[in-house]
């Protein structure tokens, strides 16, 4: 089957999944205590209940249920996530406007855990319960262990506060009006204390599943052949065990993408980073619903687009899968 | 009993297990002792403000901006983390055990649409959807913990479903079949108990992510107000964090500690419940 064909196949599956969610988030919404419109009375002082019902039927909360649950769904065909009051525009907008921040924080995370990981896992695994791979699980149960918000302001009080090597918050320098290379070089300043926090789980996750990965693949029976070869252990590990040990961390990228999403949106708040975590932190404080619930629907859609681009990239990889 | 005392003493017989061991119980000593050992709470302003950790022996991790002592918040914090910690794990389980094992004894339909539930649970980013759970029903702990169970469950689900699809073709299932054992009890009294173990491992980090997950929604400001918890003495103790460092740090260190211990617990008990798989826990 054709590429665009099998992506095109594999969006057509996760409609059901996107609808879902957004029934889920339906619910949520009227399971609230109170409407918008009891919320910006709330705000725009005493009002009265005229007002009140004109502004429900403007907004489509005197409907039953079911005809709101449609509008609802009708709406978000159209990418229209429904209205800040706060910020005064649309959902959509805002989350797209913050949504660069986000994938740059995660990108580098990915990119810098999937490293690491493997390199401290393939250690463990041709050291399997000597010293260095008992170094590297305690280190693993004590990166499972650290809340990574905690971690990361112990970091700021090293690494900013007493070390004065890194800037412990936002993007760039918004005084320095840095350009081109040098713009470049200052936010990845800004983005190594976040991306090393954010890591520190997630090159866990990697190392450990890189270790029972290469472990696995040790006992194989082109393992032994190779051996029997006459190949070098270092060759057998690169050439034979690696590549193929790699294939679960790439599903691996696709299971922890909603964890890695939910993690940066607490270390955004830590570290100000202006992405959707921020945004999201900032509706909380604002009681901003509308915008809460965007943010939810999004990233939830954002997991199942990733995944299906990773399902794509796997194919590449595993040439024994077909794409159907 | 004694079988229980056995399998203890067989878990604790590797040093590090024994030492989480510890330190879980003297947790709970901890949180059982919170009002006894400061019964004036955590709110009280006992002392001067900013008093590091290990200078007034009155006050051994001590006091943060308004004078309170830190050693009283770690104390009734204790009972936060570690309520919410196990109940919401306990619905978690009861849930995850309920949807698992229908949809893996029965197949079928029932199956699929309950598989369909679990993979929307697991597509939805866990963290996100409960600080928007807890945020619009207004934080409580009950609220805390419906949420932490409602992103938990999934795990416990999708586990249990697969122990029950593996056993639910065994002879010793067909001959209860064959008596004319009804479904739940076949369920109930056949497949689940011999399914428990990797499930308790499980439970037992779904504790610790529970206490993870619990201070990231106080640090949040997502806490119950009216409790003090670890996360939300870390949340007040960031606006010092230049200055006093320590009222950050002593909260952090607690949850490392418990969360930890957890995490070793769990892995001996893998060991120590399924010898096969000694050291290949994933």
């Amino acid at each position: 089957m054709k590429i665009h064909l099998y992506v095109l196949n594999r969006l057509v599956q996760a409609v059901p999944i996107i609808i879902g969610i957004a029934i889920l988030n339906f619910i949520l919404i009227n399971l609230a205590p109170g409407d918008a419109v009891e919320i910006l009375a709330g705000e725009a002082g005493a009002a009265n209940p005229e007002y009140m019902e004109d502004l429900r039927a403007k907004y489509g909360l005197d409907q039953p249920l079911y005809v709101q649950l449609v509008y609802y769904l009708k709406n978000l065909l159209q990418l229209d996530l429904g209205f800040s009051f706060r910020h005064n525009t649309d959902v959509s907008a805002l989350v797209l406007e913050r949504m660069p921040a986000t994938m740059i924080l995660m990108g580098a995370t990915i990119a810098l855990s999937f490293i690491l990981g493997t390199i401290l896992g393939v250690v463990a695994a041709k050291n399997v319960f000597k010293l260095k791979d008992r170094l590297i699980s305690v280190f693993i149960l004590v990166a499972y262990s650290i809340p990574l918000f905690w971690l990361g302001l112990m970091l700021i009080v090293l690494f900013s506060v007493k070390l004065g090597w890194l800037p412990s918050s936002g993007m760039e320098s918004i005084t320095a009006n840095h350009e081109g290379i040098e713009r470049a070089i200052d936010i990845t300043m800004h983005l190594i204390l976040p991306t090393v926090t954010l890591s520190l789980f997630y090159v866990a996750v990697y190392t450990r599943l890189m270790r029972a990965s290469m472990l696995e693949v040790y006992n194989q029976d082109y393992v032994r052949a190779a051996r029997a070869r006459g190949l070098s252990e270092n060759v057998i590990a690169f050439k034979h065990v690696l590549r193929n040990a790699m294939l679960p961390m790439v599903t691996m990228v696709g299971m922890q993408l909603g964890s890695l999403l939910g993690g940066s949106l607490i270390i955004e708040t830590v570290f100000a980073w202006p992405g959707l975590g921020r945004l999201a932190f900032d509706a909380i404080t604002q009681r901003d619903f509308n915008l809460l619930m965007g943010i939810l629907l999004f990233s939830s859609i954002f997991v199942v687009v990733l995944n299906i681009l990773l399902d794509v990239v796997y194919t590449f990889l595993d040439p024994r899968i077909e794409i159907r | 009993m004694a079988r229980f005392l056995k399998f203890l003493g067989r878990l604790c017989s590797n040093i590090p297990v024994a030492v989480a061991v510890f330190v879980l119980l003297l947790t709970l000593i901890i949180a059982f002792s919170a009002s006894i050992v400061f019964p004036e709470g955590p709110w009280m302003m006992v002392a001067k403000p900013f008093i590091p950790p290990g200078v007034d022996m009155n006050h051994p991790l001590g006091t943060d901006m308004l004078g309170r002592d830190l050693a009283a918040g770690i104390f009734h914090g204790s009972r936060v983390s570690l309520l919410i910690g196990t109940t919401s794990t306990l619905s978690a389980v009861v849930v995850g055990l309920i949807v698992g094992s229908l949809a893996g004894y029965y197949g079928g339909l029932i199956d699929n649409i309950l598989s369909r539930v679990i993979d929307l649970f697991q597509t939805i980013p866990p963290f996100v959807f409960a600080v928007v759970f807890v945020s619009i029903f207004e934080p409580s702990i009950f609220v805390i913990v419906i949420a932490i169970a409602l992103i938990s469950w999934p795990t416990i689900a999708r586990l249990s479903r697969g122990e029950f699809i593996s056993l639910r073709d065994r002879e010793f299932v067909q001959a209860s079949v064959a008596i004319g054992m009804s479904p739940l009890r076949i369920i109930a009294t056949q497949i689940l108990p011999n399914s428990l173990s990797p499930i308790i491992v499980t439970a037992s980090v779904t504790v610790a992510y529970a206490i993870l997950i619990e201070s990231a929604l106080a640090f949040l400001g997502l806490g119950d107000p009216n409790v003090m918890s670890w996360g939300s003495m870390i949340g007040a103790g960031r606006d010092m964090l230049r200055n006093a460092t320590y009222m950050t740090a002593v909260p952090g260190i607690a949850i490392v500690l418990v969360v930890l211990s957890l995490t070793i617990v769990g892995e001996g008990l893998n060991d120590a419940l399924n010898p096969r798989n000694k050291g290949r826990s994933t």
